[in-house]
């Protein structure tokens, strides 16, 4: 290490020009970077790691006995309803599949489509605000428009169009979904738009010159280059909805609960080891999930450098 | 450098098929800035809580400052305190991580280790937080749990604002810096934060936000405090009369954090 910065770096890469050098930064940053990494790995994946091994112990308040038993996982499978687990997984394929299906050609369309300008710069733009807004302040305001004394059934009994106010409309699996849909379109559009976009324009062209119907060069050629993009975008999408509690807090108003509740239902009730089964079984499915997001990538033989992407 | 693209390159869309992307596209935005408009709307209605937008009123703008109604200010000033040393926090590791990230072979484990926080439900990091902490460990809960939950949901926006300008840093230039005879502390200060500044700037500007307005990771490992976003979650679940205080105090928030990301984006975008 000491030598290689002993001779003149500038020289050596002119000398070979075309070959881009790896310089070897001086130690202090490497050692700020393995510290940090240690730290980050000690103080925030093993405390999230550490719920599969509580889920397995027995509490007694918060302080845990070191006691193996499966206690948990009956605890959640059997007294804690199965119900909102099932639901809950439900409604996140539901509105997951509704995602892609609005996002895709939505965001095809974004980033093949539109010319660069004002509107593809304002349109962008409005896909990053939310991540970056209170997402109970924009999901409180459904009530008072979906409620039985509220706006929509105002406006449909005033006009007659029907006799009494529609009640199926707030505090149902309908608002959830109406709730999630909105929240979560910016985590499917802007992988699959960022994957579009680093698709070389020539190769579009080269499959229309030789023949190809829009169709085929979008199954042939685009489809398998956003792959990444769009896996991305299901993960983005499918693991956060998974443990939303605003939603199902706020518009299912305790008559459709989902497992976020289920946490605060077990805290309540001062069975922690059982929430972090409950946890335990979140991080697996995102363990799964990701798992087969790799393997299908992987016989797709694509992968995403999202070194070369940032470039751009 | 590279033509201007043409702007249908692919042929894929014909007008129609364009026509079909946009409704959609139309149609989930819609849903999800409805909301967000309707409250701006609601909060200059008189019965917020039904739904109707007249007849309009200032009455809960001008109630937010007086007397009893203004209990929110204490949460806000936490939440500032707790949003600014966040924000220092994850923009100084997001710099010191990800100004050498691009230099190593295997970073991609690196970057998943880093970046797979960013999808764990924010419930999940709070309780594992609380359980591991309180727990097992058993410190006490307060200011510093929730500064870490916050920083764990920030890091990683941090990281990649900051990747987005290290991976074009050209290192050659810090090369010639040291041939001139400039020491590490010049480079850094005179080469490095110049241009890695927008980055840095918008990874600040974003760390802040998402530390002001988070709200799951908190609720499990606030201990005492009381953070903004937690006083209008536990006052709009409750039934009282303060609940259309919310929409104006809300409005407030939303109109400033737009105006924070706007700038942020802004400053991102002309890096490039």
């Amino acid at each position: 290490m000491a030598s290689t910065s002993l001779d003149s770096p500038a020289a050596a890469a002119a000398a070979r020009p075309g070959v881009r050098r790896r310089p070897l930064r001086p130690s202090v940053d490497r050692a700020a970077l393995v510290v940090l990494t240690a730290l980050w790995a000690i103080g925030v994946l093993l405390p999230i790691l550490s719920l599969v091994v509580i889920s397995v112990l027995q509490g007694r308040g918060l302080s845990f006995l070191w006691t193996v038993s499966l206690q948990p996982y009956a605890d959640i499978l059997v007294s804690y309803r199965i119900e909102p687990v099932l639901r809950t997984l439900r409604i996140v394929v539901v509105i997951t599949a509704l995602e892609f299906v609005l996002g895709f050609p939505f965001a095809l369309w974004l980033a093949k489509g539109l010319r660069e300008g004002w509107t593809k710069s304002i349109l962008i733009v409005l896909l990053i605000v939310p991540f970056f807004l209170s997402p109970a302040a924009r999901t409180i305001v459904w009530r008072p428009i979906l409620g039985r004394e509220g706006l929509v059934n105002i406006l449909l009994t005033s006009t007659n169009l029907t006799a009494e106010p529609l009640d199926w409309l707030l505090f149902t699996e309908f608002a959830i979904h109406l709730g999630l849909i909105g929240p979560y379109f910016p985590s499917m559009v802007l992988p699959i738009f960022i994957s579009v976009s680093l698709i070389d324009d020539e190769l579009i062209k080269a499959s229309r010159d030789l023949g190809a119907t829009p169709m085929q060069t979008l199954r042939t050629v685009v489809l398998p280059l956003a792959m990444p993009g769009i896996a991305a975008g299901v993960v983005f999408t499918a693991v956060p909805m998974l443990g939303d509690n605003i939603a199902s807090t706020l518009l299912g108003g305790g008559q459709v609960s989902m497992i976020a509740e289920g946490f605060d239902d077990l805290i309540r009730a001062m069975n922690y080891p059982a929430a972090a089964a409950l946890g335990t079984t979140l991080l697996v499915a995102f363990a799964f999930l990701a798992l087969c997001i790799r393997f299908v990538l992987k016989r797709l033989g694509t992968g995403f450098d999202i070194f070369e992407g940032m470039k751009g | 450098m590279r033509r201007r693209p043409r702007h249908d390159p692919a042929g894929i869309f014909t007008g129609p098929t364009a026509a079909i992307a946009v409704i959609l596209g139309a149609v989930a935005l819609v849903l999800l800035y409805a909301p967000i408009a309707g409250l701006a709307v609601l909060s200059f209605s008189a019965r917020p809580l039904t739904g109707i937008p007249w007849p309009l009123t200032l009455d809960w703008y001008t109630d937010l400052f007086t007397g009893e109604d203004a209990r929110w200010i204490g949460p806000l000033v936490t939440s500032i305190g707790i949003g600014l040393l966040v924000s220092f926090l994850a923009t100084a590791a997001a710099l010191a991580i990800g100004r050498v990230m691009p230099l190593i072979r295997r970073r991609g484990g690196l970057l998943v280790a880093y970046l797979s926080v960013l999808v764990l439900p924010g419930i999940l990091v709070g309780i594992a937080v609380l359980f591991f902490y309180r727990g097992l460990l058993d410190f006490r809960t307060g200011f510093w749990s929730v500064v870490l939950v916050h920083f764990v949901w920030a890091l990683p926006f941090a990281l990649l604002c900051i990747l987005i300008v290290t991976v074009r840093f050209d290192h050659r230039l810090l090369e010639a810096a040291t041939d001139l005879g400039a020491n590490k502390i010049r480079q850094f200060i005179d080469i490095e934060l110049p241009l890695l500044n927008p980055g840095i700037t918008a990874s600040a500007f974003f760390s802040f936000l998402l530390s002001f307005n988070e709200l799951p990771r908190t609720l499990y490992t606030r201990g005492g405090i009381t953070t903004l976003p937690y006083y209008i979650w536990t006052a709009s679940a409750s039934h009282s009369s303060a609940v259309s205080l919310i929409y104006a105090l809300s409005a407030i928030i939303m109109v400033a954090s737009f105006v924070i990301v706007l700038i942020a984006t802004r400053v991102l975008m002309r890096s490039r």
